[in-house]
């Protein structure tokens, strides 16, 4: 078997072109003047067409003529995401949280006992806003039928009655220093 | 930035702020008094007083006209004053909330170096009303509507007995 000392690698940089005009033109001397050199620039070229026909071959045999229209069905029939990129995308969720994932177990037990906490409270406070900063006195027919007080001590220097008003059941206090026949 | 850093911090605060929240809504009563003239020169009524329209109508005058409302939010055992017309003042201490009654200490006291004209320990309904009145002022009398509610608890309805 024929051998040369010139390096088989220049011999694919000459046939692409990729060596400078000084340097392709001295090693296509030495082409020229090695036969194995000679030989090895032969088979690339031979390969280079070969390949080439193939490709061409195949081409042809590809019918382009409705090439956009399977594009356009590919995208109208694209399917909905399957199981596996639902868990790529639950994968990409979690590792964008994968810094709050890291508390630490207690610290979200915590969390979550002060959130029920919360929910108690507040299912016990006012709603409303007016609620909470003016109290609204209702009717009292409707919250507290019976407004009478239960009085446990009274005193007064002034001449005092007691009763309850009709409607409501409040009581009164009437505090008078001069207290007529009629009373209020 | 480190999250963990955050994990002490937001229990802490957000604990405070409940604790906070639910030392104000168990402790807190609201005052509301409201002061009537009641006179007989005419047959005015303060439109702003329809709300205890029927109720003023148990007394024997023919007018009626608002001359002072008050709002406050007080605590057990502190105390609420209101100056009235005439050099008046009512203070209000409520006491305890226990079985939807709310135990108030009402003091009503008047002159110029103010002495207890009235003074009174007594129970009334949550969200319920209690009437002063008969202190004399600008020919007319003084009515004094006080109303409390206590929001610890939420109201009960009582329905008339049939």
């Amino acid at each position: 078997m024929m051998s040369c000392s010139h390096p088989a690698r220049l011999i694919p940089l000459v046939y692409d072109g990729e060596l400078d005009e000084a340097r392709r033109r001295e090693v296509a001397f030495q082409i020229a003047d090695c036969p194995a050199c000679t030989r090895r620039m032969r088979m690339l070229e031979r390969t280079h067409e070969t390949l080439c026909q193939m490709l061409g071959e195949e081409v042809s045999c590809i019918d382009f003529s409705d090439f956009w229209a399977r594009i356009e069905r590919g995208i109208e029939d694209q399917s909905p995401p399957r199981a596996s990129q639902w868990s790529s995308r639950f994968r990409l969720w979690r590792m964008q949280w994968n810094a709050p994932f890291s508390w630490s177990i207690p610290v979200w037990a915590t969390a979550v006992v002060l959130c029920l906490f919360a929910a108690v409270v507040f299912t016990q406070l006012p709603t409303s806003r007016e609620t909470v900063s003016i109290p609204v006195e209702r009717k009292p027919m409707m919250l507290a039928f019976n407004n009478q007080a239960q009085i446990e001590s009274l005193s007064a220097t002034s001449t005092v009655l007691v009763w309850n008003e009709p409607t409501s059941n409040a009581t009164v206090i009437w505090v008078d220093d001069a207290l007529g026949e009629e009373l209020p | 930035m480190n999250m963990c850093r955050l994990t002490f911090p937001v229990p802490a605060v957000l604990g405070l702020f409940l604790c906070t929240a639910s030392a104000d809504a168990g402790d807190m009563v609201h005052l509301r008094v409201e002061t009537v003239l009641a006179t007989d020169t005419s047959q005015e009524f303060d439109t702003r007083l329809t709300g205890m329209r029927s109720q003023l109508l148990a007394f024997r005058y023919s007018a009626y006209r608002l001359v002072q409302e008050e709002r406050r939010k007080v605590g057990f055992g502190k105390q609420a004053n209101f100056s009235l017309p005439g050099g008046r003042f009512l203070q209000v201490i409520p006491k305890e909330y226990v079985n939807e009654q709310i135990a108030l200490h009402v003091m009503l006291m008047e002159g110029i170096s103010p002495s207890p004209l009235m003074s009174t320990l007594l129970s009334i309904p949550n969200r319920g009303m209690l009437f002063v009145g008969g202190r004399k002022h600008q020919g007319g009398t003084l009515i004094i509507r006080i109303g409390a509610s206590a929001d610890t608890l939420p109201p009960t309805i009582i329905k008339p007995e049939e």
